[in-house]
């Protein structure tokens, strides 16, 4: 190519600069919306429960955990699903308090199940709590889950919430 | 040596970059770089632009007919920048089709299909079909009503292909019905088949033209065979201008989204509700054309001309041999795509016109978008499990719209819309409603066209001035809430029994006068027993016009119409004339 047909360097180094701005806009107009649509569940936090009646007080005996189903609406995406069951809770009454916790282990995840003198055991790798959800043996790294109780009229309310499992200070997931 | 530079040595010693960059941005462009050149890149762009939001949109659809409205919904209204996301990529799809249109326009009329670059010319017509499949697979996905009825005509219209065409219409459907086989169908085709299909003829297509470079106007072709003319390499100038002109367009994009907040969303497809479907703008013409050949010469219509159209393109190389690109040596041929072009200009104008001028269009158009705004009240609470269209079916207002269509407005219009033999009922009983009645009862929008009724009150505006109608229009307005002992209504009901409405209207349950009783007016109850029975001596008695509906409706369909006119009293009435 003859060099006088080459620009000289001034202009194509405006054009490069020009090519570059008019890219960089592009990117940004188009990539914002895209690049959020791809990290948006990190905004997102899950959605909250409220207090749930899950049994009456007068139906609890002292000394024995009982199991009970947690039923309330639940959305996933788009959908909101009616009344169903959403998870399940073990009930401690202590008197006239209850103490609610999380039957999911926090060790892995598995289902914990109550024993009959009031201790707790998970059946997938042996941790063992005591009547309070306290650690006594086993891989488990924290206490049972503790979940938030209102006592209202004679009905027990909880909230029902997940934690993070295998990490020795408790998170809400 | 600087970092940048390292990099790239290193880079280019294990993959020869330099070379390969080389190649693509040392393309020579004979003549210069030209504005009239940018189109192919614009449209380049705007394909990657629609891949990569399509593949934001991709994160949250789910194309099945229970779910698709809804995953739209949501990424409109719950995801962050969802509804600029839509509004990219919606309108992206009519920037390139206005752009692949203008790139070809730009190739006619430099005559870059003549040969040797007739390969480049076949492969571009390929690419304008993908975009067509793109436009029809895509429109389907929200499965909204617009969508769903517009697509629904056109695999009709694919139906009538001879001999092939129920089979077409069958294969495109995924069955004999249209439903989530269809969708899952248009998915698999809008998402993978058609861009991998695109993508490989955009290789072909580009391959083909650097063979050939760009077709410059003749007098610089022949300069540069002589080797005296100005060449530009496409970096950095050609380029610039791409970018520019490629600014330019997505700008444009950005604000129509912007501007109208995202793309449209009509209410959840319904197979029961069939509005007047229409095509996306690109496909009015052939709408339009369409309403020339009824009956015996529909096949005319939708495949004659068509065909002809398209036979015209692919020929085109092989018809124009003259030597010589100049438009004027080939003024036959370039008249002939003008010809076209303004035959698709001149039809899509008179189809919108054809619509703007048509009041029944005018009013399909608000019942959509009334509809739609419906839908999107309910989404908002959640949609069911049974999806959306069974969502807006259930919904008692709906519910009682359609009733109320089919069993009311052969004598009630609403607004304006409707028959006119009984009172309009927009604003039913609202303050404004009562204020007219009042003023004129016998006015034509309201009771002046019953004949048994049409003289029976006294217009009460030759008695009563304006704030005295209105106090008493507010009071029995009240009704409907039990706040008509309230001391606000206190002068409407003073009023009320001085001027003696109260001597053919009882305000105490159950007792028979001349006119209607007004005990509990406008609550469900009292509307409930007026559609149940108007002949009954509470109401219009012996000189009632309104058939008894207490049979003739389910309790359920009953309480869904009674929500329904309930409803209207929230809207303004249409003013006396």
């Amino acid at each position: 190519m003859p060099d006088e047909n080459r620009p000289e360097r001034g202009r194509r180094g405006f054009f490069a600069a020009l090519t570059a701005v008019c890219a960089a806009a592009v990117a940004a107009i188009a990539g914002v919306p895209i690049v959020g649509a791809i990290f948006a569940p990190l905004r997102r936090r899950s959605a909250e429960v409220g207090f749930v009646p899950v049994a009456r007080l007068d139906a609890l005996p002292t000394g024995r955990p009982v199991r009970v189903a947690v039923v309330a609406e639940r959305r996933d995406a788009w959908v909101r699903y009616p009344a169903s069951e959403i998870g399940a809770v073990w009930l401690v009454r202590e008197g006239e308090g209850v103490l609610a916790l999380s039957p999911v282990c926090p060790h892995l995840g598995c289902g914990v199940n109550a024993k009959p003198d009031g201790t707790f055991r998970c059946p997938c790798h042996d941790s063992t709590f005591d009547a309070q959800g306290h650690v006594t043996g086993g891989p488990s790294p924290r206490a049972m889950d503790p979940l938030p109780v209102k006592l209202a009229g004679g009905e027990v309310l909880v909230r029902y919430e997940r934690f993070v499992i295998g990490t020795r200070e408790r998170k809400q997931s | 040596m600087t970092p940048r530079r390292r990099l790239a040595k290193w880079l280019d010693e294990r993959a020869g970059l330099t070379a390969l960059m080389g190649v693509a941005l040392d393309e020579p462009v004979p003549g210069g770089a030209r504005f009239a050149y940018v189109f192919g890149s614009a449209a380049f762009l705007l394909m990657i632009m629609q891949i990569a939001t399509g593949i934001g949109l991709a994160l949250y659809y789910s194309p099945s007919a229970n779910n698709a409205w809804s995953s739209v919904w949501y990424v409109q209204t719950q995801v962050w920048l969802g509804w600029l996301l839509r509004g990219l990529h919606y309108y992206g799809a009519s920037a390139i089709v206005i752009v692949v249109g203008m790139h070809a326009l730009q190739v006619v009329l430099f005559g870059a299909y003549k040969a040797p670059r007739e390969a480049v010319w076949l492969s571009g017509l390929c690419l304008a079909a993908l975009l067509f499949g793109f436009a029809l697979t895509g429109y389907l996905l929200p499965w909204d009503q617009k969508g769903y009825w517009a697509t629904r005509v056109a695999t009709s219209i694919a139906g009538t292909a001879p001999g092939v065409g129920g089979g077409l219409q069958r294969l495109a459907q995924g069955g004999a019905e249209y439903g989530t086989l269809t969708l899952t169908r248009f998915y698999a085709m809008h998402v993978v088949v058609l861009p991998l299909a695109f993508v490989t003829f955009v290789g072909l297509h580009v391959l083909l033209f650097r063979r050939h470079g760009v077709t410059a106007p003749d007098r610089v072709a022949e300069a540069h065979a002589a080797k005296q003319a100005k060449v530009d390499a496409f970096w950095p100038r050609q380029v610039a201008y791409d970018a520019v002109f490629a600014l330019l367009v997505v700008a444009a994009i950005a604000l129509v989204a912007v501007r109208t907040h995202g793309a449209p969303l009509e209410a959840p497809a319904d197979p029961t509700q069939a509005p007047l479907p229409r095509p996306e703008w690109y496909f009015l013409a052939l709408f339009q054309l369409l309403k020339y050949f009824e009956g015996p010469l529909e096949a005319v219509g939708t495949q004659v001309v068509p065909a002809l159209l398209a036979a015209f393109l692919v020929a085109l190389p092989f018809l124009d041999r003259r030597p010589g690109r100049d438009w004027r040596k080939r003024k036959p041929f370039v008249a002939l795509v003008a010809l076209g072009l303004a035959g698709y200009a001149g039809l899509t104008f008179a189809a919108v016109r054809a619509d703007a001028k048509d009041p029944t269009i005018a009013g399909r158009k608000r019942a959509a978008e009334e509809a739609a705004r419906r839908a999107m009240e309910l989404a908002a609470q959640g949609i069911p499990p049974e999806g959306a269209t069974l969502m807006v079916a259930n919904d008692p207002l709906v519910r009682g719209q359609r009733i109320f269509d089919s069993q009311c407005r052969a004598c009630h219009a609403v607004n304006g819309e409707g028959e006119k033999k009984a009172p309009d009922l927009g604003g039913y009983l609202s303050a404004a409603w009562i204020a007219q009645v009042v003023d004129d009862p016998g006015a034509p929008h309201l009771y002046g066209m019953v004949h048994k009724l049409a003289n029976k009150m006294d217009p009460y505006g030759k008695k009563l001035k304006q704030p005295d109608i209105e106090a008493v229009a507010g009071y029995l307005a009240a009704f409907r809430a039990g706040d008509e002992d309230k001391p606000e209504h206190g002068a409407g009901k003073e009023i009320f029994g001085e001027v003696g409405c109260d001597s053919c209207h009882e305000v105490d349950p159950n007792k028979p006068n001349d006119g209607p009783n007004f005990h509990g007016l406008g609550t469900d109850v009292w509307l409930s027993e007026l559609i149940e029975d108007p002949g009954s001596p509470i109401f219009y008695g012996a000189n009632n016009a309104m058939p008894a509906f207490r049979d003739k409706l389910s309790p359920a369909d009953l309480k869904a119409v009674v929500t329904y006119v309930a409803s209207l009293s929230g809207t303004p009435p249409i003013a006396a004339k």
